[in-house]
């Protein structure tokens, strides 16, 4: 690694030499590309002719709950190269497949800053694909951006915290611009971001017929913002939000709580935040405590269809969760034809890059 | 990763050339549709799938672009 950024120097120093000492340094592609650690990432990977000149890091969950997410990306990644013939125009382009996480943590944050080091040091990465959580590219971006090879291209795979981009409902102080060191954008987000989900929840409740609304929040940043960004999008599009109130992820039920609810008239209620915040009680005791012609609405946090059933059982019918994706049968042909030759080659249906799955 | 080859495919093969080439990346016929990245990093889709436990599975029941003047990002 530290020989590699030698070599670069060298490279710099020689060009900068035969334009004269007082012109700029221009960078020039390297001409082998070197693998970060294995320590921390996949061996290298490349298919096509010769050696690679330049490295695609790809950042995704190898173990735990979403370890589907990260293999079905590599997955992908190395599809798109393959068929490609591993090049991009003139380049060489080899992948290393990185994990985001742990065996007791969904996302490892330390590890998304050690990653993200060794990719800012490797003169032969050009870009990273992925991380898929929102708080490992928030971990990872400062590193990538002030990088001493200049700024890395960090393309997310499904990023939604608003504030990786912008200010708005939900985003921390600060954010986004500590994110950017060097007051350069360099972040690139493939997904709708959050306040996109909380608008269609709106759409989804009006398409319904309701008229007042509610939210209800987990009391984390990601579900506080969606919250707000619900509340603000129902006055834009003509409902009335009634009340905003916080959940207890630790509460042995929610009675109260949905008889504060029904007190208020409500058509439609918003549960922004995870379902790991004791989700599937929350969902049972407002089915029970609303009724059936109330809509229950929540964000891809809730994506967690067998935990929810197991928990809230039939409670659990009729409740709404959004994804930021299309489904394959919703995609343009070109998508439709390449998740054919997903599933051709893996054995299985796109489940989670720039899709969902046609449930 | 299309998108990432493409900037790549059209650079120096420097980092700057290929940030400069995703920020100008406009994508005509891809695999989720024509979009580019606005000047803050964030796809011009807003793509949204709804899905509704039914029969105690999770079921699409519709794709939408959410409309810009809904989106409440600054």
């Amino acid at each position: 690694m530290r020989r590699a950024w030698v070599a670069t120097v060298v490279v710099y120093t020689a060009g900068a030499a035969a334009c004269g000492g007082g012109d700029v340094v221009k960078p020039r592609a390297p001409e082998v590309a070197r693998a970060v650690p294995t320590s921390v990432c996949s061996p290298m990977t490349y298919g096509g002719e010769g050696s690679p000149n330049l490295l695609v890091p790809l950042s995704g969950p190898l173990q735990n709950a979403n370890s589907d997410h990260g293999i079905q990306n590599a997955q992908a990644v190395k599809l798109v190269l393959q068929q490609r013939g591993w090049r991009a125009g003139e380049h060489r382009v080899a992948i290393q497949v990185c994990d985001e996480s742990s065996a007791d943590e969904y996302v490892d944050l330390p590890k998304c800053e050690r990653n993200a080091r060794a990719f800012a040091r490797n003169p032969s990465v050009v870009a990273v694909v992925g991380p898929t959580f929102s708080s490992c590219a928030g971990s990872m971006l400062p590193l990538l951006n002030g990088a001493e090879g200049g700024p890395v291209a960090l393309a997310g795979t499904g990023n939604t915290y608003l504030g990786l981009t912008r200010s708005g409902p939900g985003v921390e102080k600060g954010d986004p611009d500590r994110l950017y060191p060097t007051g350069r954008r360099s972040y690139f987000r493939t997904v709708a971001a959050d306040d996109a989900q909380a608008a269609a929840a709106v759409l989804v409740a009006r398409r319904a017929g309701a008229r007042r609304t509610f939210a209800v929040h987990d009391g984390e940043a990601y579900g506080e913002g969606l919250a707000g960004a619900f509340e603000a999008t129902a006055r834009r599009a003509g409902l009335t939000p009634v009340g905003t109130a916080r959940w207890d992820g630790e509460a042995r039920g929610y009675r109260r709580l949905a008889l504060q609810i029904r007190r208020r008239g409500v058509d439609a209620v918003y549960l922004a935040g995870f379902v790991t915040s004791n989700g599937p009680r929350l969902v049972r005791d407002l089915r029970a405590g609303l009724g059936s012609r109330v809509e229950l609405m929540a964000p891809d946090g809730f994506n967690q269809p067998t935990a929810l059933v197991e928990g809230a059982g039939e409670r659990a019918e009729g409740l709404t969760v959004s994804l930021a994706a299309a489904p394959v049968r919703a995609l343009p042909a070109p998508g439709k034809r390449w998740s054919a030759e997903f599933r051709k080659r893996w054995g299985a249906s796109p489940c989670c890059y720039a899709s969902t799955p046609d449930r | 990763m299309m998108t990432v080859l493409d900037a790549i495919a059209g650079s120096d093969g420097t980092r700057a050339g290929v940030l400069t080439n995703l920020r100008r990346a406009n994508v005509r016929g891809g695999l989720v549709g024509d979009f580019r990245f606005d000047r803050f990093g964030d796809s011009t889709l807003t793509t949204i799938a709804t899905y509704r436990i039914r029969g105690g599975r999770l079921r699409n029941e519709q794709t939408l672009e959410v409309p810009r003047d809904l989106l409440t990002r600054r």
